[in-house]
């Protein structure tokens, strides 16, 4: 009998149309070139519209006599596979998770990530964590050769499909394939398939894994960074200002908040100024009481509060997007990821389509609001027949002259938005939020964490972000705040009310807002059970 | 993907010669060897690429050698075609997926009826995996009813290549038409060949027949139908049991073991195989402790050789994939007919449904040699042996508390049928679901995430006729998708003469982007040309008019606000056959055609203007609404600029196309200011250039901190 380990079995999971195949045929025919016999699988159908596919390759020397053929499988078996040649993370993680992987298992991996369309979805985030797929690889192989090599392809100038060459490039210097690397080089020049560039790419490839590099810039030098590049957006002035609420900062507040609260004030004062960052760090201060008053905590609730009042504070109205549209800094970053040229000539084509509320919302509260409740009579309705939401749609070309323009007035008017229709709204939203966190915290530290991580779910513009606000306080009013009261009349605790709570919360961010419906029918239910 | 020139060079290799290629590449070169003078069939999974090959290679290497190849329109022109093959010495092969074979079933069933004289081969792509679209069924009932041989390979190209001349052989000496199974992982071997001289066909397109003869006892009429009948089986099935006798198609292997055996079919060979090694039974060449029969051809079985096989032993296993185990009965049978009495094993214990990989067939190989072993040591090691693989799953399977994420997959970037689906999903908010029946194509995939818009997919050309009785007793509008090329395979007739004989309430929305593109981009009536590269028009919207469609409207689709306005119109419209066309073609192969030409229009120095889409990530809030709009694979997800916002925000890939798509959507659902596109011209003229100059000084004079871009 033949010692098992002549037999050489490589699974290459991918996703469908990224090249796959021609990896896989570079491989088979590397090893015809060196005295082995090989098959290659590959899979067709559905799958590869960007759905989750295989490849799978055999090979095994050349038998000694004529007559002896090796039966080669046409399936892989779970526990039998000696490398993974993974294309991208998420695919490792699944062929894993079917049993490929073993203690004789070499991984060789491109931790990049193509994310699929059901962990784009969700309102929050549903991007599957890297650390579970570091997690299973540990547990099934017996080593690791990790690359990110949709980045090592960008970064040498190449484009995606640069990353099998790449690949190969890591399976040749891994040693873990017992073929001389003039093979694999042998073999792209055979198949043929852009010849030149996986040429290169296959280099970047074996380079990368033979060579390993660790750049930990120290965190004092990051800090430093940090700042000075917000620091240097600003103008003299500013700046000054800037770097004094800066050291004010590092003495009050530790490590973890610091960025946080860095980052938000250099937003609040490109955002409308520095009276109205200072604001921010008042109302920050006053949270932070909690957290001195609380024993052993590390600062958990100022950070989560520090993050979302920072957001809360800078809603996105007219005239913060028509500055963010405008600001210089954009065209630079269009043209770095649109690779143009300066030969080139382009146009920037923005999409707007602010709502009616969008529109009116810029003007003074005062004036808003009488007409507003006119349009609420019946006298109103039935002159204006229109269901559908008044809109105004318009394509500028932001990088030409009556383009700009237009939205530099518009972010001009930035003094208005104090007194704004659209300001008294959102800090309403601010205030019972605020309110709501030192409410909570009174009963229980935890719950008051709950409420500060929830203004995440607020967002969007339009209805989104009227829906995802009207979702929010449905939360705290219909959910956080009965389940609350039953357990601080009823219990000594609030195990309850975190755990339905937390669920809750999964509910809303982990699909669409509509998910508020489900997580007020659970509360109802427990609530239901409880006091039945 | 195409065959290159150097692989198709190979096709005119001679005896001695190796041959670098896949599956179909092998078929094709066997076809040749085998002296083939006409093919043809309907692409779909596992067969497409084969017709690719035979595409491919039509012009350089079939044309000139006279052999016709037939571009069906669907699976019942492609089986009639073997026609040819009843009264004339003429050879020629077809090719479909498995459900193919009911489209082509009238066809088969009269030509399996008369018999035929040339060797007529069908091949069909036994997709019992289900890695396309299909149902997990097996061609071999079919066979048996129609009384046609079928041909199961091993998985070996030269096996594959040898078993092809070896079926038209079958066929011609057994008056049968022969089915070819080509499994989904034996279509898709990458190896070598060992390859013989072609043959020169006989009668071919450069050697035409003269007399054609008329021969009423082949025609399944009265008073010859019932003589089809009993040639079936007192002349053609005794033939063919005695070819395959004689020729030894049918393989045996010895093993020590005497007393035990195990019957397989085809590339479950290779399998089987794989399981005995794991379990220490055998060796990688093919040598196993106990004897092994392996059908190459499953129909018809001979008895001779069964009895030979059971004779002698306590106890037979027999591994054959899928249900109904026809293999097994008929052996149960022949045994009984003997009356042999050993033990026969089969789906008794091994699985009845599920495609028979090694570890899947593990436990019950394991526990049928757990019977039959009666040393303690031995049966301890094949306990162990057999149940580790399983074991090790359910680690894996188990070991992290959070699944791995989902990944079904989608519409390519900037797909021309996408934008409609995004259009019924907005019109979803105000005029609530309606009942989706779906068809066969790329569209099938609107029924996953994140349209989630199909209610039933009943088979190809089908969707609109199988909501016939829905559209009369539900209180739904019934909307139905068609592609350009399952129009032209059967939706005309089986649909839409249907419905607009029935006056179905129904909108049907035919997405015609001039390709096949799901089977991999073949051409179809709609392409403006046929597959051997010929042009001819066929014009969907006339054949509509011509079968008495009066609602007919064409849309863009992207033009996202025509197509929500031209549904509304359809939606608001009376009773009655609602038809739109939304013409874009598939955006791959325009791709791929357009990429060389823009390349060299931009080196001559040529005007261009391309564009793309991008996402502002200070603008986006990350809701992900767009998301559930789109789907586009360029559209996804990055970390937000601001360490403030935990979850990602929407960004877009350089892989887009510039559909514009994303865009429309913003504007169409009113979602968010944070999408842009950027024309990009290349080569610009004088004018583009002084436009951009004076706007830079204009901006220069306003913007604060200079202007950059």
């Amino acid at each position: 009998m033949q010692k098992k380990s002549d037999l050489i079995k490589i699974l290459i999971p991918a996703v469908g149309g990224q090249g796959g195949g021609v990896l896989t045929e570079w491989i088979v025919q590397a090893f015809f070139f060196e005295e082995f016999d090989a098959q290659g699988i590959s899979l067709p159908g559905l799958s590869q519209r960007g759905g989750s596919t295989v490849y799978y390759i055999e090979a095994h020397p050349k038998p000694d006599s004529e007559e002896r053929t090796i039966i080669f499988a046409q399936f892989p078996v779970p526990g039998e596979v000696d490398i993974i040649l993974s294309q991208e993370f998420l695919e490792l993680g699944r062929a894993l998770e079917l049993g490929y992987g073993s203690d004789k298992t070499t991984i060789v991996t491109s931790t990049h990530r193509v994310y699929s369309t059901l962990e784009k979805m969700p309102i929050g985030s549903g991007i599957y964590s890297d650390e579970n797929l570091r997690k299973i690889a540990a547990g099934f192989s017996s080593k690791m050769i990790e690359l990110n090599a949709l980045e090592l392809s960008k970064v040498n100038g190449m484009d995606e499909l640069a990353v099998n060459a790449i690949l190969l490039g890591a399976l040749s210097a891994s040693g873990a394939v017992p073929l001389d690397k003039k093979s694999f080089i042998r073999s792209i020049e055979t198949v043929g398939v852009a010849v030149n560039a996986s040429l290169k790419a296959f280099e970047v490839g074996w380079d990368y894994a033979h060579s390993s590099s660790d750049s930990d810039i120290e965190s004092s030098a990051k800090w430093n960074s940090f700042i000075k590049e917000r620091a240097d957006k600003l103008e003299d002035k500013e700046k000054q200002e800037y770097l004094a609420r800066i050291s004010n900062i590092e003495t009050e507040y530790p490590g973890n908040v610091r960025e946080i609260l860095a980052e938000s004030v250099y937003r609040l004062m490109d955002y409308q100024g520095i009276d109205y960052a200072d604001k921010y760090l008042s109302e920050v201060k006053s949270i932070n009481e909690i957290d001195h008053n609380t024993k052993g905590t590390s600062y958990k609730l100022t950070e989560l509060f520090a993050k979302n009042l920072a957001l809360l504070m800078s809603f996105e109205d007219g005239i913060r997007v028509a500055e963010l549209k405008i600001k210089s800094d954009r065209f630079k970053r269009i043209k770095e990821e649109m690779r143009l040229r300066d030969d080139q000539v382009f146009h920037v084509v923005d999409y707007l389509k602010p709502e009616a509320e969008e529109i009116y919302g810029l003007l003074p509260n005062v004036l808003v609001v009488p007409v507003l409740s006119f349009t609420q009579t019946r006298l109103f309705k039935k002159i204006w027949r229109r269901k559908k939401p008044l809109t105004m749609a318009q394509t500028p070309v932001t990088n030409s002259f009556s383009g700009y323009f237009r939205l530099w007035m518009l972010a001009k008017m930035k003094f208005l938005r104090p007194h704004s229709f659209r300001y008294k709204k959102e800090y309403k939203l601010i205030t019972r939020y605020r309110e709501s966190i030192n409410k909570y915290a009174s009963y229980d530290y935890k719950l008051a964490c709950l409420v500060a991580k929830s203004a995440q779910m607020v967002k969007g513009y339009g209805k989104v972000r009227r829906r995802t606000m009207d979702a929010f306080f449905r939360f705290l009013d219909n959910i956080l705040s009965p389940l609350s009261e039953y357990e601080s009349n009823n219990r000594k605790n609030f195990d309850i009310t975190l755990e339905i709570g937390q669920e809750a919360y999964n509910l809303i961010t982990g699909e669409s807002i509509e998910g508020i419906d489900k997580a007020e029918k659970l509360a109802q239910d427990v609530l239901e059970q409880r006091t039945e | 993907m195409g065959y290159s020139k150097d692989l198709l060079d190979q096709l005119d290799y001679g005896k001695g010669e190796t041959l670098f290629g896949d599956t179909p590449l092998v078929i094709l070169k066997a076809f040749l060897q085998s002296g083939v003078s006409y093919l043809g069939g309907y692409p779909g999974s596992p067969t497409a690429s084969l017709i690719d090959a035979i595409s491919d290679s039509y012009d350089t290497v079939l044309k000139p050698k006279g052999i016709y190849f037939d571009c069906s329109g669907n699976e019942a022109s492609a089986a009639s075609l073997l026609s040819a093959s009843i009264s004339y010495p003429i050879r020629g092969s077809v090719n479909w997926k498995i459900v193919g074979t009911n489209v082509a079933s009238d066809a088969l069933s009269h030509i399996s009826s008369s018999g035929v004289t040339g060797g007529a081969m069908i091949i069909v792509g036994e997709d019992y995996g289900c890695d396309s679209t299909c149902v997990a069924e097996r061609a071999l009932p079919f066979a048996l009813k129609s009384t046609m041989a079928v041909i199961d390979p091993r998985g070996d190209l030269d096996h594959v290549a040898k078993m092809v001349g070896a079926g038209f052989e079958l066929s011609e000496y057994s008056n049968m038409p022969v089915m070819f199974l080509l499994s989904t992982r034996v279509a898709h071997i990458m190896n070598k060949m060992q390859c013989e001289d072609n043959q020169e066909a006989k009668i071919s397109m450069l050697n035409k027949l003269d007399d054609l003869t008329t021969n009423l006892e082949t025609i399944p009429l009265p008073p010859f139908t019932f003589d089809h009948e009993k040639k079936k089986y007192n002349e053609r099935l005794p033939a063919a049991q005695k070819y395959i006798l004689d020729n030894k198609l049918n393989e045996f292997f010895d093993g020590d073991e005497k007393s035990i055996g195990i019957i397989t079919h085809g590339m479950i060979y290779n399998s089987l195989l794989r399981c005995l090694y794991n379990l220490g039974e055998a060796n990688l060449y093919g040598e196993a402790r106990l004897p092994i029969l392996n059908l190459n051809v499953t129909y018809p079985l001979v008895p001779e050789e069964i009895i030979l096989f059971l004779r002698d032993k306590k106890a037979v296993l027999i591994v054959e994939e899928g249900m109904p185990n026809l293999i097994e009965e008929q052996i149960r049978s022949i045994a009984q007919r003997a009356k042999l009495g050993l033990d026969i094993f089969g789906k008794d214990i091994l699985p009845k449904a599920g495609e028979y990989t090694p570890d899947h067939i593990a436990k019950g190989v394991g526990s049928f040699l757990l019977k039959n072993t009666f040393s303690d040591y031995e049966k301890e090691r094949i306990k162990e042996r057999s149940e580790y693989t399983e074991k090790h799953k359910e680690r894996a399977a188990s070991y992290l508390k959070q699944p791995i994420a989902k990944r079904n997959p989608v519409f390519c970037t900037g797909c021309p049928e996408r934008p409609i689906f995004t259009a019924i999903k907005i019109l979803e908010e105000d005029y609530g679901r309606s009942y989706y029946a779906s068809d066969i194509g790329c569209y099938s995939m609107s029924g996953l995430p994140p349209f989630d818009l199909s209610n039933s997919i009943t088979g190809m050309g089908i969707g609109l006729a199988s909501a016939a009785a829905l559209s009369r007793m539900a209180n739904k509008r019934v909307i139905s998708f068609m592609g350009d090329g399952t129009f032209w395979h059967s939706g005309l007739t089986t649909s839409i003469a249907n419905a607009v004989y029935n006056n179905q309430d129904a909108i049907l929305i035919i997405l015609e982007n001039f390709w096949t593109s799901m089977t991999g981009h073949h051409e179809n009536p709609a392409s403006g040309k046929n597959m051997r590269q010929e042009g001819v028009g066929m014009d969907i919207e006339k054949a509509l008019k011509g079968t008495g469609v009066k609602w007919i409207k064409a849309v863009d689709p992207y033009d996202l606000r025509e197509s929500i306005e031209v549904l509304t119109e359809a939606y608001e419209e009376g009773e009655g056959l609602k038809v739109i066309i939304s013409r874009g073609e598939c955006q791959l192969e325009k791709t791929r055609r357009e990429k060389g030409i823009v390349k060299e229009k931009i080196k001559v120095g040529k005007r261009v203007m391309q564009q793309k889409l991008g996402v502002d990530p200070e603008v986006c809030t990350g809701d992900h609404s767009c998301m559930r709009y789109n789907g586009c694979p360029s559209l996804t997800l990055k970390d937000s600029p601001t360490i403030l916002r935990e979850d990602p925000v929407a960004h877009i890939e350089h892989s887009c196309v510039g559909c514009g798509l994303c865009g429309e959507i913003a504007h169409a659902a009113v979602l968010c200011p944070s999408f842009y596109k950027v024309e990009i011209i290349d080569n610009p003229s004088m004018f583009d250039r002084l436009g951009a100059k004076i706007n830079r000084s204009l901006l220069h004079m306003i913007s604060k901190n200079g202007w950059m871009g």
